[in-house]
């Protein structure tokens, strides 16, 4: 992920003339397995950070580069770390007296700090906490990027998942007295209501043996005939599954530290003091029945601060259950506004309904103008009828934009609305990923970054204009701006500010290049 | 055996099969109302079946008495010495009765025997294994026949390996190491968001024994994402791999950037995946290879020695879906057959979802000369599949999917289990859970239907797409190529729906065909009454005739926590009084 764009109110003025992208393309000796833009020095410029799984090698390696003062980042990485096997995921924090911040490495019993300004692990890994994981097993061909970590002046907190909850660790007190090889970490905060068992219990052999019998005879009959038969298998030596529900961390009182929510049957709200979060929740909400999620359904709930007061809010997304892949269903877009006393009104203070086959909803400051817009984007299927009477039916794309008002609520009608119409020849041209999240043009309104299919990603203005009879009109350019060929791909599309400069850059990948499109002003300007 | 003997043996047989069958035994058996497996094994070594079940705790069991009968609560505990436990039940001494194997800390595997007092003391068989398993307890088979000769062997999963330990008649042989590659998925949750979660799924993949080499010997192969791992027996199977098939190396060479939307087909086919056959009818097997749209052999193959440029190479034009090596001309050799799809585009393929449409495919067959293949097809075969849509949209129905809907739906009320209930061995008797009852036939189920072993199942099987109807796929897969040489044959295929169906549905005619007009052998009640709880049927006692253990967490009162209830229902059978067993052999 990318951090969070800046916008400096000075970055409202410069033309889009003057704007140009820089590309820069890093070859990856192999698959991409996470990239992220991290500061990781501690000189506050963000450092692309990559891992990889080598081709050659079949190892996970992970390297550092350095951004630098010219907004570019350096052409070879500053620091190389091939990924010890028994790692299941790992993160950035600040964690020991190291200069800059260290790598957080998460194992089966554990979570063990690296600094990358050293070579290798010798004198260099370091236990902080000591701890049965939720993770039994590393993933050979995947490296997550561990996201939870709450700075803390003195050693960031870590909070790290076991089975049936979670436990957060922070330094131990300095006076506090530390056996030669104990974890430099203590238990902070834990919370097990999600039902921790003493012990997990599973495995054996088939429920239903007539129905294995029936299976296995039916693929060999189908491997003797097409010789399939080396890849299929009806058995597993043994499977294990186990989850447990993960909390948010976010600022919900508007403090400037983060917070947590832990969602159970009700919402549990932790609010961070200068020590850290308490030992037991500073609040417990309940959520209205209005919004369960029904049968079949699906919600997405999101932390947003949509009325730009400082404190986070949510907006939740309520599918309705779908009766088939394809047909339209209602979506609910519920906004809830955080009062300071509340997450969780009795009644929703926004509520947007449509009906489509897919949504996506975004609230981001599109404008610029310092107020958070509603972005609704919806595909709509054809109709049965129009299916088979019509020799070339249409899917039908829509992009919504509800501008924020100073009421700190969105408009009831939207300022920028983009249609498309998609016919089944040209679905494939329709299949990929945008982006409404920053400004690109430098003029302070967002523009829409798109990958396609080919991996062509391209910028395209979004526009204000204010008419002679008065009146402001909003559209979307349906040219290009800037285009880059086939540099991208629609599984990796990150758009935000990487270089400071108050615009968005995008960072994706194709095959064995990562590129990164960085914003230049003019003479290369913050 | 002279005329009084058969006369005895003949008398006999019909008096038993005179026997009315009975219910020679109903208990019940209570256990923790919660997800615990619970199996079947015979652990004090009396012919019959045990219950077993598992907590965090201990293992328990519930012995089967001479009564037949099973006890309210476990007759017998194994308490685990760790939190972290692997177990598995096996005969590994194979004197008949069923042991508890336990590996506890990754590191030491014992064995416990259940005697008429419990269990006693374990007995160590090994205390150095670097197990890799997940935490807390579970049952993992790693009592397993891997060569083919009792006893049975033990395999261990270490990180990324399994250990094989094969049974000898002085103990456990050193390990066998063979790689695998656990399938992971981790989810490390969204801070943004209060609906993610951290999770991990863990599937650890069986290994393979097969002849690879066509030797008659059983050998062993297990497969990761990136090569293929052989061992040969030679006789013995070798500790370390005979040899490796990198996978990634042809991978590397075909790899799309992207998925091509515009010809998914081509993704398909831009596969790197292997095969064993014996296509020039010299031992050992051969090695194809197929690499996007090319296929490479390489002679002997099976047994490596592949750094060799192959004996072979076919490239296909267009897109290779399948390719398959059977005879079709009536000589002792394969052809060689490939499988091609027209080009799909995503928005055809969603118009396919959501209209009945129709597909070609066609199949281009290559005359085998001793191994090699010819370059130009023999014949060229177009199979026009109708399909009908997948999906609905707005309530409407494909008339195609409801015609399919009609016959697939079974109109014989609740499923027949296959059972043997008189003694001539075969599953074709049949009993039926209703409304809290059981009820019993004999000879009621097709004899063909479910076998007990998978050869029974594979001609079922083969049966049925012959029986049914299926006129446009069966004749394709047993057809005759008889083109002159130098002379393309060409022949078209139509397979319907409707064909497809009449298969499926002929397969399920013939596993649960039962004619209710005709009365029950036998009905007898049980405790679920409105409750539908799980049913096995299997022999419980060893007696040869299928009993019945009936599973649901029931609630006796208000007052009372819930437990799942076990009923077992013990048959048996008992003569007719007006039909005396013969007891002279004279005629």
């Amino acid at each position: 992920m990318i951090a969070p764009a800046l916008l400096p109110i000075a970055a409202l003025l410069a033309p889009s003339a003057e704007v140009t992208y820089v590309e820069q393309g890093f070859s990856v000796p192999g698959e991409l397995l996470t990239a992220q833009t991290v500061d990781v020095d501690g000189d506050g410029r963000l450092d692309l950070l990559l891992a990889v799984l080598e081709r050659a090698t079949r190892r996970r390696v992970i390297t550092v580069r350095p951004g630098g003062a010219d907004g570019l980042f350096a052409i070879e990485p500053a620091t190389t770390v091939q990924v010890l096997d028994d790692i299941v995921a790992f993160g950035v924090a600040e964690v020991r007296d190291d200069p800059g911040r260290e790598l957080v490495f998460l194992t089966r019993d554990g979570a063990w700090a690296y600094s990358p300004t050293k070579r290798g692990y010798k004198d260099n890994i370091e236990r902080l906490v000591g701890a049965e994981l939720l993770y039994d097993v590393p993933d050979p061909q995947a490296l997550p990027y561990w996201e939870y970590v709450l700075p803390h002046a003195g050693g960031d907190h870590l909070l790290l998942p076991e089975a049936g909850g979670f436990r957060i660790w922070g330094p131990a007190p300095p006076d506090a007295e530390r056996a030669p090889g104990a974890p430099r970490y203590i238990e902070r905060l834990a919370d097990f209501s999600d039902g921790r068992p003493a012990v997990r219990v599973g495995g054996g052999p088939p429920d239903d043996p007539e129905r294995d019998a029936l299976l296995s005879a039916a693929l060999e009959l189908t491997s003797n005939l097409f010789g399939y038969g080396d890849k299929l298998s009806v058995r597993s030596f043994l499977e294990d599954d186990v989850s447990t529900r993960a909390p948010a961390l976010a600022d919900v009182d508007g403090d400037g530290r983060l917070d947590m929510l832990v969602m159970r049957d009700d919402l549990r709200v932790y609010l961070a003091g200068p020590d850290g979060l308490p030992a037991v929740p500073t609040r417990i909400e309940t959520f209205p029945d209005s919004m369960a999620v029904e049968e079949g359904g699906r919600r997405d709930v999101d932390l947003v601060d949509v009325d730009a007061d400082g404190d986070v809010d949510v907006v939740l997304h309520l599918r309705a259950a779908r009766d088939d892949l394809l047909g339209n269903r209602v979506h609910d877009v519920l906004v809830l506004r955080n009062d300071g006393r509340r997450l969780l009104p009795a009644v929703a203070d926004d509520l947007r309904r449509v009906e489509a086959a897919w949504a996506d909803v975004q609230v981001t400051d599109v404008d610029g103008d310092g107020r958070p817009d509603l972005v609704l984007e919806k595909a709509e299927s054809p109709s049965q009828l129009e299916l088979i009477r019509s020799t070339n039916p249409k899917i039908e794309t829509t992009l919504l934009v509800f501008r924020g008002g100073d009421d700190g609520r969105f408009a009831r009608k939207p300022d920028v609305e983009s249609h498309a119409s998609l016919d089944f020849a040209e679905l494939g041209d329709a299949v990929g990923r945008s982006d409404l999240g920053c400004d690109c043009d430098g003029d302070g309104i967002h523009d829409q970054v798109d990958v396609d299919l080919e991996g062509n990603v391209s910028i395209r203005r979004l526009r204000r204009e204010t008419g002679f009879f008065g009146g402001v009109t909003w559209s979307l350019d349906a040219t290009p701006w800037k285009t880059f060929p086939r540099v991208g791909s629609f599984r990796v599309l990150e758009v935000g500010d990487v270089n400071g400069d108050g615009l968005g850059d995008v960072l994706t990948s194709r095959g064995d290049r990562v590129t990164v499109l960085l914003s230049r002003r003019p003479g290369g300007a913050r | 055996m002279n005329v009084r003997s058969c006369c005895a043996v003949l008398a006999l047989a019909s008096s038993l099969l005179a026997q009315e069958l009975r219910v020679a035994a109903d208990s019940l058996a209570r256990l923790p109302a919660d997800d615990s497996p619970l199996w079947l094994a015979d652990l004090d070594g009396d012919g019959d079946q045990d219950l077993v079940s598992i907590s965090a705790e201990s293992l328990a069991v519930w012995r089967l008495g001479a009564d037949r009968t099973y006890p309210e609560t476990p007759d017998a505990k194994l308490v685990w010495d760790d939190a972290d436990v692997a177990f598995d039940l096996g005969d590994l001494d194979r004197d008949g009765a069923t042991e508890v194997l336990v590996v506890s800390g990754g590191r030491t595997l014992r064995r416990y025997v259940l005697g008429a007092d419990g269990f006693g003391e374990p007995t160590t068989l090994r205390d150095d294994l670097g197990a890799a398993l997940p935490r807390g307890v579970h049952r993992v088979p790693f009592v397993q026949d891997v060569d083919g000769s009792p006893p049975e062997d033990l395999v261990i999963p270490g990180p990324g390996l399994f250990h094989i330990f094969r049974s000898q008649p002085d103990g456990l042989s050193a390990p066998i190491d063979v790689a695998f590659e656990s399938r992971v998925e981790t989810s490390v949750g969204n801070p943004d968001s209060l609906d993610s979660r951290f999770r991990q799924d863990v599937t650890i993949p069986w290994f393979h024994m097969r002849d690879v080499d066509g030797d008659g010997r059983l050998d062993l192969l297990s497969e990761t994402s990136d090569r293929v791992l052989f061992h040969i027996a030679d006789p013995e199977l070798p500790t370390r791999p005979t040899w490796r098939l990198d996978l990634q190396r042809f991978r590397d060479e075909v790899e799309l950037e992207q998925i091509d939307f515009f010809d998914l087909t081509r993704n398909m086919s831009a596969l790197v995946t292997w095969r064993l056959a014996d296509l020039d009818g010299v031992p050992p097997n051969d090695l194809v290879i197929q690499q996007g749209s090319t296929l490479l052999i390489w002679m002997g193959g099976s047994r490596g020695g592949i750094d060799r440029n192959p004996d072979d190479v076919l490239p296909s034009s267009g897109n290779l879906l399948l390719y398959a090596f059977f005879d079709t001309v009536g000589d002792p050799l394969p052809e060689l057959h490939i499988l091609r799809l027209e080009d799909i585009t995503l928005g055809e393929l969603v118009r396919m979802a959501v209209m009945d449409s129709e597909t070609t495919l066609e199949v281009y067959s290559y005359r085998n000369r001793g191994g090699h293949f010819d370059r130009k097809a023999m014949s060229v075969v177009q199979v026009n599949l109708e399909l009908p849509s997948l999906i609905d949209i707005d309530d409407h129905d494909s008339a195609v999917r409801v015609g399919v809907r009609a016959r697939l739906k079974s109109d014989n009320g609740a499923k027949p289990h296959h059972a043997c209930l008189d003694p001539d061995g075969l599953l074709d008797d049949a009993v039926v859970y209703e409304d809290g009852r059981l009820r019993f036939w004999r000879d009621a189920l097709p004899r063909d239907g479910l076998g007990t072993d998978r050869g029974d199942m594979r001609d079922a099987l083969l049966t049925a797409v012959d029986e049914s109807g299926l006129t446009g796929l069966s004749s394709f897969l047993r057809r005759r190529d008889d083109a002159p040489e130098g002379q393309v044959l060409r022949k078209s295929y139509d397979v319907s729906v409707d064909d497809l169906v009449e298969g499926a549905s002929g397969i399920q005619r013939m596993l649960r065909a039962l004619d209710r007009d005709v009365p029950p052998a036998l009905e007898a009640p049980t405790v679920f009454g409105e409750h539908e709880p799980d049913v096995i049927v299997t022999d419980l006692d060893g007696d040869g005739i299928s009993d019945v253990l009936l599973v649901h967490t029931l609630q006796r009162s208000d007052d009372e926590p819930s437990l799942r209830t076990v009923e077992a229902v013990i048959l048996g059978r008992t003569p007719r009084p007006s039909e005396a067993p013969a007891t002279d052999g004279d005629g």
